[in-house]
């Protein structure tokens, strides 16, 4: 079933120099159980089209629709805090957080209790792998994968159907992103969630269920 | 091509050159400026320095100020106790000199201006006299027998005496009254007691109480009223009346006399300027024998008097006390060897000398003489005499052109030595000078006949007169702490008075902007350090890119050094000498503005102050600006770019290096937390968690509020300091002369005086008024002549006063001396000055007024009085004694000899003259006539002169009364201005500005004006600085805050990428930076409390805080406007 959908979106943006039209009308969806993947060179779009599939803005033409609604009908804040969650190649955790109290952030968003909220915490960090032990601790004390691992888990407590990924095994050696893949592929079949992964290595492309390739702002190829 | 693609590639990063451009060119420019500033503001002092010259005149305020030929043995006295030494050794004292004058006769010069000695003298030749006759007392010679029947009046006692045939003679006494209070009563009892005068066993005239024994019953007389019945027996020799003189027991009838002779003066030996020989004059023998033969011609010596005939009458007087010889010798004829070779020859030499006289002072800087100093005189041919240069003087242009003289030619001089008590009692001496004029002044009437050489022509050793003991060159800057200093180390009574041309005034404005431009000037120059150590660090240090490039392609180092530096060098050369230049060409308009900026900062009100009794000149002009400042300025920066551009070019060949070692990660205290809820949790955990980052905020924010409380704390105790000091200030003002110099003697009428009070404006006001008093034991002998009478009212007029004051600051011997110690009679103090209880001596006395004779009506007083301890020796009084003494009171064109009786209350010592004696202002008048509800003449009105009563008599006396001294007290310091608004309303005269109202106002408000305007310009500094501090605070506040938040986009947009609301990440960070800033704020307020600081630290730390947070507030609101796309895909 179709969780997110895209329309002919199009996205064009203003840089110093010039204007740039990063996408230039891609029409695609994305099924829940499935784990999809955006490829692409660099300056394709892959990394833009990720952004406005998490409501980080909305496109300049064409529609992304959530579960049948448009993101342009929707308040965005509330849709990245309930509808997708993020995982970034670069982590993006709060350094001056512990590793259960960034996983209990987007719960506290929500308006769940702290204590329960790090219970939960504590459950989501042992599923994606990490030891109790790491909840306590800073993320600049784990390695890349765990770190990554818990940017998962922060993502998983949104309790969204969507997890949008992008490059999460750019910066991790193979053993990690090995496992931060599997993770990813676990979540989509057994857990039922729509996962869209952007990636430049044609490896993790070739084992996505799905596979959307674009050039230049432009759909050229779609697999599966 | 090296440096064309070095400069191509450094001007292609557009916004930072074009931002170090601008930096660089406003950083010279602002040099420029600083220099110019700097270098016009010593050059235009330094200039001023030349032109003004500034003294401090040192005189003694005695009781004939400033007349210059007293002989004032307190002045004389003052001048022994100035320590030059001690005075020469004040810092900012350039050159103390005391004065050094003496008078020498210059040969071929007849004064006509100033002071003229012996004006009056003549040594005459007349003839053709002719006897005129008068009635008068002719003396009996011989023995003399009195008529039986007759009537004798004692010329001394004024008693009369009736002779009846078979009768004891009637002694008729003639009593005077003087009314005793208890407290002035020598026994201690109110009574009214009854003198006489009588001669006492040295022959002295004196009054002689009259004990009640002694008192007949009648007839007496009461101050020449008789008293009861004469007896008809002894009443028939009253047609017959003598005189009887007990001085010389001579009696006398009332007859015909000869008054005087008429005659022809031919010619003279010595006459005053305005007579000429070959007139009609009335020869008055005066005190000598003199009987003219009818046909004889006579040598005379004597006076030209001016009596009621409108003839010139000429009085025979002796030559000198001592020398008897008669004034008058009759002539053989025109050839009478006499006329060459006789003591009349030579008086007429010695008075002729005499006129010749010439002024000399001697100085070493004869421009600093007052005359010089205040510009009355100035040198319109030649120079002054050099220190050390004897043989040359300065000569008076009117002196001059009168002589003919001029620069190069000689005088002249035979050196006269005055008396000890006369300045004008002359001897010759043998001493004669040679002087060459090297420089003449302008023509000033007052300065004739002077002559001015240097300290080595001068060491004249003559008795010292006048009150001018000496002056002190200053040095301009510090003339006001000089002055101060010399002040305080001056004896009692001795004012000291800064003259400065005006210099602090010019000067002050100058100097603000000397210190102003040296601090821009040290600010730029720190700023342009600054920006240039950034400039290089960025256009030549940071190029490692660049320089790995060329290395790569091969580049030679030169050429690699080349490339990085000429980019960076055309920029800094073309920005610093585009702001020289720009600097350069506005400093004209810049400067002018400034200077008129800060000369209104600096100016004060000076209507009527004592600041602003000299001359002043004008500030010197703009002359042409150099260019120096310009191209130090742009060579500066531009030398300085080049060396640091040059320093960082190692740094950019330097490899970047990872740093090696382990970094060590903290684990969180009490691991997870789960404190606190939303926005607050999270902000909570970053201020706990932030380590340096949290502690910047509070570092910053305790600083800024300390500083603005600091400032603000201070500023309050500027304005507390000028509220206390207007609370506590005493502000005074005087009537002086018009020169602004207190004087003594001064007109002030009783109107004027009223006037002043009629402001509104004042606590209390001090008056006095002035008798000369004497002694009839003390007075000389003086002939009934017309010349006697004129030396009587002059030996009068030099004769100590009797002052009617309502406070002792009203006696100008008081003025600039310490308060005198004063010994007090027992249950007496100064408030008896003030005391109403004493009536006017008008009440008691009987005058003549539009021909009718006026009775005050009330016996007269015994008046209190306070004198000094050295009179009470000198009198061998004690307190409680009583005493009399003579006063002369002008009414209209009469004059009245009015004894005064007086009882000694209290004798001060160690100030001022010691000869005055002190009686409450009531004396004369009721302190009502000033400062009473209703004046005694409404606006408009004129005094009746035909009054009938006390109510009348007062209002005409009122408006006719004029009153030595004014002075008065301010009721509060804040009515200053109110009060020169008020002075200048009502057309009171300042110095230097005569209006309709000649009476001279003076405010002695000089150190306090300094002190307001200096605390005034601290304040106006601090409300102009704290405003502009709050905003450079509330900029920095954002500034911080910014960075803080500007650091941690990344945060900030995971935030909001997790779905977080604006609001919610804006109170995030918000109430982490709130609570970080809060932190410093309480800290800095508690630091500034301990410290002193009041509430108002508090309040600044507020102000700090709500600056603060509004700039947070901003930047947050700011970030939060980035695109979260654009915040996400940022590098880390």
């Amino acid at each position: 079933m179709s969780v997110l959908e895209l329309r002919d979106v199009r996205y064009t943006y203003q840089t110093q120099y010039q204007k740039v039209e990063a996408l230039k009308g891609i029409t695609h969806s994305f099924e829940e159980g499935l784990l999809h993947a955006i490829v692409g060179k660099s300056g394709s779009g892959k990394t833009t089209l990720l952004s406005l599939m998490a409501g980080l803005d909305l496109p300049t033409s064409g529609q992304v629709l959530c579960e049948g609604v448009p993101t342009d009908q929707m308040k965005l804040e509330q849709y990245r805090r309930e509808k997708a969650a993020v995982i970034y190649q670069s982590f993006r955790l709060f350094p001056l957080l512990t590793v259960a109290e960034n996983v209990m952030y987007p719960m506290e968003l929500r308006g769940m209790k702290a204590r329960q909220a790090k219970e939960r915490a504590a459950a989501l960090v042992e599923r994606v792998g990490l030891p109790a032990e790491a909840l306590d601790r800073y993320p600049t004390m784990l390695s890349g994968g765990e770190q990554q691992r818990v940017a998962i888990a922060r993502a998983l407590g949104m309790d969204t159907k969507i997890l949008l990924a992008d490059e999460p095994t750019g910066n991790l050696d193979t053993a990690n992103g090995e496992n931060i893949f599997s993770i990813l592929q676990n979540l989509a079949h057994e857990n039922c969630y729509c996962v869209v992964l952007v990636t430049h290595n044609p490896e993790l492309a070739e084992r996505a269920d799905r596979v959307l390739e674009l050039r230049d702002g432009l759909a050229v190829h779609e697999r599966g | 091509m090296i440096v064309r693609n070095g400069v191509r590639s450094t001007l292609r990063a557009r916004g930072r050159s074009v931002l170090f451009t601008l930096l660089i060119l406003l950083l010279t420019l602002a040099l420029t400026l600083g220099l110019g500033m700097w270098s016009y503001c010593a050059r235009t002092l330094a200039a001023m320095d030349g032109q003004y010259t500034s003294v401090a005149l040192v005189e003694y305020m005695g009781q004939n100020y400033p007349d210059a030929d007293t002989a004032d043995d307190y002045a004389r006295q003052a001048a022994q106790a100035l320590d030059g030494d001690a005075i020469a050794a004040i810092d900012g004292v350039e050159l103390w000199e005391s004065t050094d004058q003496a008078l020498a006769a210059l040969s071929g010069y007849s004064r006509v201006d100033g002071a003229l000695p012996y004006e009056d003298y003549g040594v005459v030749v007349a003839t053709s006299f002719s006897p005129m006759y008068g009635s008068g007392i002719q003396w009996l010679e011989g023995e003399v027998t009195l008529p039986e029947a007759c009537l004798v009046m004692n010329t001394m006692s004024m008693d009369f005496t009736y002779y009846a045939p078979g009768l004891e003679p009637l002694v008729v006494p003639n009593y005077m009254t003087v009314e005793y209070t208890a407290e002035g009563s020598p026994d201690g009892v109110a009574r009214t007691a009854l003198f006489r005068y009588v001669l006492n066993e040295d022959g002295e005239t004196v009054m002689d109480e009259v004990e009640e024994g002694e008192i007949i019953e009648e007839p007496w007389m009461l101050s020449g009223e008789l008293m009861g019945t004469i007896p008809a027996a002894y009443r028939q020799g009253e047609d017959t009346l003598y005189y009887y003189d007990p001085l010389t027991d001579q009696y006398g009838v009332l007859g015909r006399v000869i008054s005087g002779y008429s005659c022809s003066i031919v010619d003279g030996l010595y006459l005053p300027s305005d007579q000429r020989d070959g007139v009609l004059a009335i020869v008055d023998p005066g005190e000598t024998d003199f009987v003219p033969q009818r046909g004889t011609r006579y040598l005379l010596h004597g006076v030209f008097t001016f009596g009621a005939s409108a003839n010139t009458t000429f009085l025979l007087t002796t030559f000198s006390e001592e020398d008897d010889t008669p004034p008058y010798l009759a002539l053989s004829g025109t050839d009478d060897p006499a006329l060459t070779e006789s003591i009349f020859v030579d008086w007429a030499d010695y008075y002729r000398a005499m006129n010749s006289y010439v002024r000399l002072e001697a100085s070493d800087q004869i421009s600093a003489l007052e005359p010089f100093q205040q510009q009355a005189l100035f040198l319109s041919e030649g120079r002054f005499p050099q220190p050390g240069e004897a043989g040359v003087c300065v000569l008076d242009g009117r002196t001059a052109g009168q002589m003919g003289l001029s620069v190069g030619d000689t005088l002249e001089l035979t050196m006269l030595s005055a008396g000890q008590e006369n300045r004008f009692d002359l001897t010759v001496d043998e001493e004669t000078r040679t002087l060459e004029i090297v420089g003449i002044t302008n023509d000033a009437q007052d300065y004739a006949g002077c002559v001015w050489v240097s300290c080595a022509e001068g060491g004249f050793g003559q008795p010292r007169f006048g009150y001018n003991l000496g002056r002190a060159v200053l040095d301009n800057a510090k003339g006001r702490q000089a002055a101060d200093a010399l002040q305080a180390m001056a004896p009692e009574g001795v004012r000291v008075t800064l003259y400065d041309q005006g210099y602090s005034t010019a000067a002050q404005p100058l100097r603000a902007m000397e210190s102003t431009a040296l601090a821009i000037t040290t600010a730029c120059a720190c700023g342009a350090l600054a920006v240039l150590l950034l400039f290089g660090y960025l256009f030549v240090g940071r190029q490692r890119e660049t320089v790995e490039v060329l290395t790569c392609l091969g580049t030679p180092r030169g050429k690699i050094r080349l490339w990085l530096v000429s980019g960076a060098v055309v920029i800094a050369g073309c920005a610093a000498v585009l702001g020289a230049l720009i600097g350069r060409l506005s400093m004209g308009r810049i400067l002018q503005a400034a200077l008129s900026a800060a000369q209104g900062l600096y100016a004060v009100d000076q209507r009527y102050s004592e600041a602003a009794i000299g001359v002043a000149q004008a500030a010197p002009e703009m002359g042409e600006l150099p260019w120096w400042p310009a191209l130090a300025a742009a060579l500066a920066v531009f030398c300085t770019a080049l060396a640091l551009c040059l320093a960082f070019l190692s740094l950019a060949r330097r490899k970047a290096v990872r740093k090696q070692g382990k970094s060590t990660v903290r684990v969180p205290k009490g691991g997870t937390s789960t404190t606190g809820q939303g926005a607050a949790r999270f902000a909570l955990l970053s201020v706990r968690r932030g380590g340096w980052r949290s502690g910047v905020v509070p570092a910053v924010a305790l600083a800024l509020a300390l500083l603005l409380g600091v400032m603000t704390s201070t500023a309050q105790g500027w304005d507390e300091q000028m509220d206390t000091l207007y609370d506590t200030t005493v502000i005074t003002g005087e009537v002086t002369s018009l020169n602004g110099r207190q004087a003594t003697n001064l007109s002030v009428s009783a109107r004027n005086a009223r006037l002043l009070w009629e402001s509104g404006l004042m606590e209390e006001i001090y008056v006095s008024k002035g008798w000369p008093y004497w002694s009839w034991v003390d007075m000389p002998e003086f002939s009934d002549t017309s010349f006697g009478m004129e030396s009587m009212n002059a030996w009068i007029s030099q004769q100590p006063q009797l002052v009617a004051l309502n406070d002792l600051s009203a006696a100008p011997a008081f003025y600039y001396g310490e308060e005198p110690q004063v010994e007090w009679l027992e249950g007496w103090d100064e408030s008896f000055l003030s005391d109403t209880e004493y009536y006017s001596i008008l009440d008691s006395m009987d005058f003549y007024f539009n021909q009718s004779q006026l009775n005050g009506g009330k016996p007269s007083l015994t008046y209190p009085c306070l004198v000094s301890q050295e009179f009470l020796e000198q009198m061998e009084l004690e307190l409680g004694d009583g005493f009399n003494r003579q006063i002369r009171i002008p009414v209209l064109s009469q004059n009245y000899n009015e004894v005064v009786s007086l009882q000694v209350v209290g004798a001060y010592s160690g100030a001022g003259g010691q000869r005055e004696i002190y009686v409450p202002l009531s004396f004369w008048c009721e302190l009502d006539w000033i400062v009473g509800e209703e004046a005694l003449l409404a606006e408009g009105e004129r005094p009746n002169s035909n009054f009938t009563d006390a109510a009348g008599r007062d209002a005409f006396f009122y408006w006719n009364t004029n009153l030595s001294t004014c002075r008065f007290t301010l009721d509060s310091a804040r009515d200053l201005n109110a009060l020169r608004d008020y002075l200048e309303g009502q057309n009171f005269t300042q110095v230097g500005k005569i209006t309709s109202n000649r009476t001279n106002v003076v405010l002695r408000d000089q150190a306090f004006v300094e002190t307001v305007a200096g605390l005034g310009r601290y304040i106006t500094f601090s409300q102009i600085l704290l405003p502009a501090l709050c905003g450079a605070v509330g900029l920095l506040g954002f500034i911080v805050s910014w960075l803080m938040v500007n650091g941690r986009r990344m945060e900030f947009a995971v935030l909001r990428g997790l779905g977080a609301s604006k609001g919610r990440v804006f109170a995030t960070f918000f109430l982490e930076q709130g609570a970080l800033a809060l932190l410093g704020c309480v800290v800095g307020s508690v630091l500034l409390t301990l410290l002193g600081g009041g509430w108002v630290g508090w309040l600044a730390a507020a102000a700090f805080l709500v600056c603060y947070l509004i700039g947070c507030a901003l930047a947050v609101a700011a970030v939060g406007c980035t695109n979260l796309m654009s915040l996400l895909s940022e590098r880390e």
